[in-house]
């Protein structure tokens, strides 16, 4: 029979990965809260059911995001049953949604999932005793081993046939108020949801209030006696009854093995990791020792990822492209075909694709860190930086996936309740180095003799300017508001899966090659084109190529950016203009414009035309302007109009700008370097503004007066 | 025009039609072209859609 399903849970107890062991897909499974933002559809393997996963929640009060779309779910769709995934190593917490979720009064099954590491801690859990507790069927599962899942498909299609719903009840004077609000509310809601309506009354939920209105009012002498009996508030009776009932089943079902005094391993690593000076140490040093296995390539001889990218490289200019290059000639291509097909299609595709090998290193590293539990670890630290700061610590999980890639880094800002909190995240969270920024890193560190410390700045200058963005954006008016409170449990650590860590790390590496040779082909083709004709149409030599379409757009664009070092050389500004259609793109547009036969390398042609200092510039600017279209685009979704998404390409764009220019002139001084004057004069300027919007209390003021008064 | 320029001339129209032809495939589907891969995006399965207020209780992915 043909069923729809409804999975529900806390965060993190390993729904998603239940999720596709029960329909075979292969969504995101990540070890850290959050990642199931809506709800996902799937069939359930060997039946006709579908199965919606629901994101994690603690209850199904609609204080966020998840828990409405959760809530409005169950109540609006009316699922044939619900499998409540339980984490058994949690189990006193997880009880909690799962009485709410029986009051909800759909079929349901607990999947008291995790119970591998239930054997491992050596604890026992009465299967049996939990079920007559509860008053409703108890699967004992493990997610990632897959075990027991047959047996949870065939309860859940049994209790959707059966429709076989439980009641828990409380202490007589709750029932009391409950089926007082139960007479209130009759007729007014669905009567199978009748009596989680009932306890959401008593707890004063708005959303109830709202459909309902004047049922409170009615039972106001019931809720008043309640109060009176237990001397507290109806919503915390309510909640602490809950926690009675959970202790009451658990005493009876739970058995827990003697435990270490010390706390697990988890706990003592985490001691260390989470420490509130060593913390934020270790994770600089960790995230240094990733780049460094990814990209090193210097005295202290060659890493892996880099060690393949050269050969790579190698391999493509001294083999690939040389060979078609002969071939041309020998078969009579014209010039402008093989300029087309050499030139533009197989270096600049080309030397994007040589960094692949490095971008594998680099997944595999950040895939390991996630997978084994540390990118929750490194959240819970940054929070008490961010909250340091007036910012919501939960901007810090679209930080981390955008390490990914920007477009899903920025949805990922609709689990933050803080309307301004999500929008200054989604504003300034591509400031973190995605995916496709990582050849122009690796590039960049190169031209700056293989250091590693190009990549740390990348990934810790945007998190600073995160925090500087969200410092300032405040200031303006509809940004200002206070910070969405963070709550985040911490997972065991635990080994990462190898199949599942294969799988992330092939389909990322698997993206990029389709995104290489997909978007970035094409526009190589267009780079080729327009640096190939000026604007009369003509065919250009590789000489005149200054005569050329690109060469008027960059010169006229290379006059902003003279101040802050890399001005002069008009393929740079142009170069920078591609990186917005797909970063990438920066690469393979300086391969096309900035090589020749002498200097094949883009790190040796881009040491060789500007300063160490201008080479930093450049980069700072690329890496922090706005993002690629598809991220504005996802910009624009969450922020909803183009007047905010124009703001945020401005403001990411200047704020570049301003930390370019002043990168510029301190390393240029720093390392003994000639600046021009007028860039030290810029670079004031810039920090003079910088700080004005940092440490002014109202910095648009002048502005919004200014404007007023014109108006008047 | 050499027989060479015909092949080459050939392999590039059909990469170039090739690429647009993926990528608008993929708009068509509902993917976006991002360059991420679907299975490895929390938003799977709402790329390409706008989004609709979500303190309204109703879905927050929804197609345009």
């Amino acid at each position: 029979m043909s069923f729809k399903i409804a999975l529900a849970g806390n965060p993190n107890c390993g729904k998603t990965t239940l999720f596709n062991a029960l329909t075979g897909s292969s969504q995101r499974v990540g070890n850290w809260p959050g990642v199931t933002i809506d709800k996902k559809v799937g069939r359930i393997k060997g039946t006709d059911s579908e199965l919606v996963d629901l994101p994690g929640i603690y209850s199904l009060s609609p204080y966020s995001p998840e828990e409405i779309v959760s809530r409005n779910y169950i109540v609006d769709e009316s699922p044939d049953a619900i499998i409540n995934i339980v984490d058994a190593t949690n189990v006193e917490r997880n009880l909690f949604l799962t009485l709410q979720l029986i009051d909800m009064g759909r079929p349901m099954v607990v999947a008291l999932n995790m119970m591998d590491e239930i054997e491992r801690l050596g604890d026992r859990i009465d299967i049996d005793m939990l079920s007559k507790g509860l008053g409703v069927p108890v699967v004992p599962i493990s997610a990632k081993q897959k075990d027991n899942i047959d047996l949870l498909v065939e309860k859940i299609q049994e209790a959707a046939s059966e429709k076989k719903t439980a009641t828990v009840t409380y202490e007589k004077p709750i029932e009391t108020a409950v089926q007082a609000a139960v007479g209130a509310l009759r007729g007014k809601v669905p009567d199978e949801n009748i009596r989680f309506y009932a306890f959401k009354l008593l707890e004063n939920d708005s959303a109830v209030n709202e459909r309902v209105p004047g049922a409170r009012e009615s039972i106001a002498d019931a809720i008043a006696a309640l109060e009176q009996e237990y001397d507290d508030d109806a919503d915390s009776i309510l909640a602490d009854s809950r926690y009675s009932r959970i202790t009451d089943i658990i005493s009876e079902a739970y058995t827990r093995a003697p435990r270490d005094e010390r706390g697990s391993l988890s706990d003592r690593v985490d001691r260390i990791v989470t420490n509130r000076i060593l913390g934020l140490p270790i994770f600089i040093a960790i995230i240094s020792l990733v780049y460094f296995i990814a990209m090193y390539d210097g005295d202290l001889g060659t890493s892996p990822g880099a060690w393949a990218t050269g050969w790579l490289n190698d391999f493509m200019d001294e083999v690939v492209i040389p060979a078609v290059e002969q071939w041309c000639i020998d078969n009579g291509v014209s010039e402008a075909l093989t300029g087309l097909l050499c030139g533009g299609i197989l270096s600049g595709v080309g030397a994007v694709i040589g960094f692949l090998p490095q971008m594998i290193v680099l997944f595999i590293c950040l895939v390991i860190l996630e997978e084994i539990g540390y990118m929750a670890r490194v959240a819970f630290v940054m929070d008490r930086i961010f909250r340091y700061f007036n910012l919501s610590g939960k901007s810090f999980i679209p930080l981390i996936v955008s390490t990914g890639c920007g477009v899903p880094g920025v949805m990922a800002t609709r689990t933050i309740e803080s309307e301004s909190d999500r929008r200054i995240t989604a504003m300034t969270c591509t400031f973190m180095p995605c995916g496709a920024k990582l050849p122009v890193i690796s590039a960049i560190a190169g031209a700056l003799a293989g250091s590693v410390w190009v990549a740390v700045y990348a990934y810790f200058m945007g998190i600073v300017l995160v925090i500087v963005s969200g410092i300032i954006i405040k200031k303006f008016r509809g940004m200002a508001g206070t910070p969405s409170p963070f709550i985040m449990e911490l997972p065991p650590y635990h080994m990462p899966g190898f199949v599942s860590s294969a799988k992330t790390v092939l389909d990322r590496a698997w993206a990029f090659v389709k995104k290489a040779a997909t978007i970035i082909l094409l526009a190589m083709v267009l780079i080729w084109f327009l640096r190939s004709f000026d604007w009369s149409l003509n065919f250009l030599s590789e000489e005149d190529m200054g005569s050329s379409i690109l060469a008027g757009i960059g010169g006229v664009l290379s006059v902003l950016f003279q101040p802050i070092g890399w001005g002069a050389n008009w393929e740079l500004p142009a170069a920078s203009i591609t990186g917005l259609i797909a970063k990438e793109n920066l690469i393979g547009t300086l391969e096309q414009l900035i090589t020749t036969d002498a200097i094949p390398d883009i790190s040796d042609a881009l040491a060789n035309l500007l300063t160490p200092a201008a080479i930093l510039s450049f980069f700072t600017f690329n890496m922090f302007c706005a993002p690629c279209f598809a991220a504005i685009g996802a910009i624009h979704r969450e922020l909803g109009d183009w007047k905010s998404t124009g703001f945020a390409f401005l403001y990411q764009c200047l704020l570049a700008y301003f930390v370019s220019s002043m990168v510029y002139v301190l390393y240029g001084i720093g390392t003994g370097q000639t600046i021009e004057l007028y860039s030290i004069v810029f670079a004031v300027i810039s920090l003079i503004i910088l700080l004005y919007f940092l440490i002014a209390k109202d910095p648009m003021g002048p502005f919004y007066r200014l404007r007023g008064g014109a108006k008047e | 025009m050499t027989a060479g320029d015909l092949i080459v001339g050939g392999l590039i129209v059909l990469m170039v039609v090739g690429a647009m032809a993926v990528l608008w495939y993929n708009r068509k589907k509902g993917r976006n072209s991002c360059g991420c891969n679907c299975s490895g995006c929390s938003k799977a399965g709402c790329c390409g859609q706008s989004m609709v207020a979500i303190d309204d209780g109703s879905d927050s992915c929804e197609k345009d």
